[in-house]
């Protein structure tokens, strides 16, 4: 085997001996990275001898996904290292498979975003060496720095999206936050009532801290139990407001039949005569609204 | 034939480097999980069969050798295998996270 240099050469000369039927997903990943952040390896092709008849000059070896992208993406050449090998080993290669097709680790973005921000890389140089939108980024950034680990592995898993990771991460209690994003998970708590779930720990935490117990006895905060708490808030504010409510429909209609009573000349006669001449303040200022 | 001009980027030098093993720097530590598993041990002998068919991919560090990028479970089998040298492609870039899309 003999490589040296990395060529650009003309895509329609290139021969696929055995092609491989791909997922069109992930090939559509490849397509959109390619686009993003350019090809970050050369395919590999090997030359065919000179008396073939067809016109196609060389061997497909390896890199078909990102020849197809190339394609796709309207280049009619691709930069390619040009192996010699014999007929036979160039069938073995282009079959044989010696990298990892493994899918990215869960946490290889972690890895990667850590290992680029020690090297001095800044979140908007990171992004576009990533080709990754700079507001998801920044919300990586942001749970590393806060250290919420297990939330970026709940997003790389796919269990929590990012927005509400961010949202969950947001405030400064660790046990909140694992609390939240384990009732997430399990679909106790969703969207808008994540900041309030956590709202009303953290409130009540605070009340704790300003009661001057600074370390309350208290069981270990988990998903269920805070969406326990939860609820309870929810089912006393729920009250108050049905309370609330009540209490104005009947005020309304007293105050109707006191108008009503009172446009009576004779009601009004009556009172006199029984000596009640006054109002209480609240009832004479609804009457006269 | 005339060349259209290219539009995409290649991220890469086009001269490809033999690298003597000892000067390049893997970024993790295979664990020997790893090296246990059939992934592995699959890779290790399509090398030692056939060699390398891509290339590994490095970044030249100022005075600190070359950083692996891509290609970790492949340079250990190299090691594995008692190979000395191995065909490096030059990134221009440091990150090795947009490798896992192939």
């Amino acid at each position: 085997m003999n490589q040296q240099k990395v060529e650009s050469i003309p895509i329609s000369d290139i021969r696929i001996i055995n092609p491989r039927s791909r997922n069109r997903i992930k090939w559509q990943l490849v397509v959109q990275s390619i686009a993003t952040v350019g090809l970050k390896r050369p395919i590999t092709v090997a030359l065919r001898p000179q008396s073939v008849s067809d016109g196609k000059r060389y061997d497909l070896v390896c890199g078909q996904g990102r020849m197809e992208a190339f394609v796709e993406l309207g280049e009619m050449f691709i930069p390619a290292i040009i192996i010699e090998a014999p007929e036979q080993d160039r069938q073995l290669m282009s079959l044989v498979e010696n990298i990892a097709r493994r899918p990215a680790l869960t946490h290889a973005i972690l890895f990667e975003v850590r290992v680029l921000r020690e090297r001095g890389h800044s979140s908007e140089q990171i992004a576009r060496k990533l080709g990754l939108d700079r507001a998801y980024l920044y919300g990586i950034c942001n749970l590393i720095d806060k250290g919420e680990e297990f939330l970026v592995l709940a997003v790389e898993g796919g269990r929590i999206p990012l927005s509400v990771a961010v949202e969950i991460a947001t405030g400064n209690n660790h046990e909140i936050s694992r609390a939240l994003s384990e009732a997430y998970e399990k679909g106790d708590l969703r969207g808008a009532r994540i900041t309030a779930a956590r709202r009303v720990i953290s409130q009540r935490l605070e009340k704790q801290r300003l009661q001057g117990k600074t370390s309350p006895p208290r069981r270990k905060l988990t998903g269920a139990s805070l969406v326990l708490e939860y609820k309870q808030k929810i089912r006393e504010q729920t009250a108050l407001v049905v309370k609330a409510n009540r209490t104005r429909d009947r005020l309304i209609l007293l105050t109707t039949a006191a108008r009503i009573l009172f446009a009576d000349e004779n009601f009004r006669t009556l009172l006199k005569a029984e000596g009640v001449q006054s109002l209480p303040a609240e009832l004479a200022g609804r009457l006269s609204q | 034939m005339k060349r259209a001009p290219a539009n995409l980027r290649s991220a890469f030098q086009s001269n490809i480097l033999t690298l003597p093993l000892s000067s390049i720097v893997p970024q993790k530590s295979t664990t020997a999980e790893v090296v246990r598993s059939s992934i592995f041990k699959q890779i290790l002998s399509s090398v030692r069969e056939i060699g390398l068919i891509e290339p590994l991919v490095v970044y030249p560090q100022e005075g600190k050798g070359f950083l692996l990028l891509d290609g970790h479970l492949r340079f250990e089998a190299l090691k594995i295998l008692g190979r000395e040298e191995v065909n490096c492609i030059l990134s221009t870039d440091d990150e090795s996270y947009t490798y896992n899309k192939r």
